[in-house]
């Protein structure tokens, strides 16, 4: 009798681990939306030209638009080709030329620049958003599958310049299903 | 001889039993990966970048396990820029550039802007020699040099970076992802090179090790950006939400 207790006391050992392998082993569960997410913004290009120092260089005709801004005096625009809604964030960076660099900042200075960027409906020049390295939310919401939001842009050049090498830069637009 | 059989018998038992021990204390990854089918009507574009899907949610997540999911990085169409000086004569107002690489289609269409940057200047392409590749260029003014700035559409392929990114807005109850996670996140070709209008799968896997902590709910993107000739880059992120086993 003794040693059908032992072999009872062992045959539970070995069940249980099994069951608690079984409550362990709920599978990862993994998901994804039938969607896919693209956007485009045009012109591609934005040529500034000549900069003298502490000039203003608006990329609608080179003149400083009328408030707020309306699609006539927006440049750029970006198209939403996804069958989803999205959120824009945007952000700027330093123009370079090798190793030498115009900073990008809140406030001009030498070879440091400022770049300021609205959407269509921006009530006034204080209104627009100073760009910086970091992305801020641009555009909120664009509606799907071919919605389009204008936007423009001015940059204010540096207060002096330590070199006259011609400086290329980048915007970065960066889109995401809203949240 | 039945000592002899019942030892025999618990030995047999024990050595189970520690196979079970082993099997219950190990991880077991699992996941589904399933590439999305795209409701009629709403199938991307093939001559726009795309990234698909735009959301990917993982649950019963644990310490020690795996998931996996095949995302899709779609070309477009490539754009190329180049910078050239050009030189004109007294009385000249046209020149002409050779493009390192073809046009698509061999086609005027596929020059997507051009401009100078002599003010002067009113520059339009005008004619392409597609043997020799090269751009003719009108409305230059005379006696000037200037540098022209070229993007256009090339049949060439282009390079995507695929990278993890911690959120800049989060999913609602989401938190943002634990010290580590990106270490956690595996893409499988970060630098893929593809060709305009070719589709890629790219396997991310999320590996949390053992004894790592995370919240309960937590959130991390996959970014994807193309190389770009112009000055404005575009990044497409795919929203990650991640729940923990319990919640």
């Amino acid at each position: 009798m003794r040693w059908w207790i032992l072999v009872l006391v062992i045959c539970s050992l070995v069940v249980l681990p099994q069951v608690a392998e079984a409550a362990s082993s709920v599978s990862v569960t993994i998901n994804a939306t039938p969607d896919y997410l693209s956007i485009t913004n045009a012109p591609v290009a934005w040529n500034i030209g000549a900069i003298e120092k502490s000039t203003v260089h608006w990329a609608h005709g080179n003149t400083t638009p009328a408030f707020p801004l309306d699609n006539g005096n927006c440049t750029f625009t970006i198209t939403n080709n996804a069958p989803v809604n999205v959120d824009v964030d945007i952000k700027g960076g330093n123009f370079t030329a090798g190793a030498y660099k115009w900073a990008i900042a809140p406030a001009i200075g030498s070879d440091t620049y400022t770049m300021k960027v609205g959407i269509n409906g921006t009530a006034n020049l204080g209104a627009m958003k100073t760009l910086t390295e970091s992305y801020q939310e641009f555009v909120s919401d664009l509606g799907l599958s071919g919605n389009t939001t204008k936007w423009e842009a001015v940059l204010y050049a540096p207060s002096s310049f330590a070199s006259s090498a011609t400086v290329s830069g980048k915007i970065y637009l960066s889109a995401r299903v809203v949240s | 001889m039945k000592k002899f059989m019942m030892g025999v018998l618990i030995i047999g038992l024990l050595a189970l039993s520690a196979c079970s021990f082993s099997g219950g204390t190990q991880p077991i990854p699992t996941s589904t990966s399933v590439i999305p089918t795209l409701p009629t009507g709403y199938e991307p574009p093939e001559a726009q970048t795309w990234l698909s899907p735009g959301r990917v949610q993982i649950g019963n997540f644990y310490p020690g396990a795996t998931a996996e999911w095949n995302i899709l990085v779609h070309n477009g169409e490539n754009s190329c820029k180049i910078e050239y000086y050009i030189g004109t004569e007294a009385g000249e107002t046209a020149g002409s550039v050779v493009l390192p690489e073809g046009l698509v289609g061999g086609s005027l269409s596929s020059v997507v802007s051009l401009v100078s940057n002599y003010l002067g200047d009113r520059p339009s392409s005008v004619g392409y020699n597609v043997g020799k590749k090269e751009l003719a260029i009108s409305g230059l003014a005379p006696s000037t040099t200037r540098k022209i700035s070229i993007v256009y559409l090339s049949p060439e392929p282009s390079t995507f970076s695929i990278y993890y990114k911690e959120p800049d807005s989060l999913t609602e109850g989401f938190s943002m992802p634990p010290i580590g996670a990106k270490d956690w996140v595996i893409v499988s070709d970060p630098s893929p090179v593809l060709a305009p209008k070719e589709t890629r799968e790219i396997m991310v896997s999320v590996v949390m090790p053992q004894g790592a902590t995370a919240p309960n709910k937590w959130e991390f993107w996959i970014g994807v950006a193309q190389a770009s000739a112009g000055m404005v880059q575009v990044e497409l992120c795919s929203r990650w939400t991640v729940e923990m086993r319990g919640y």
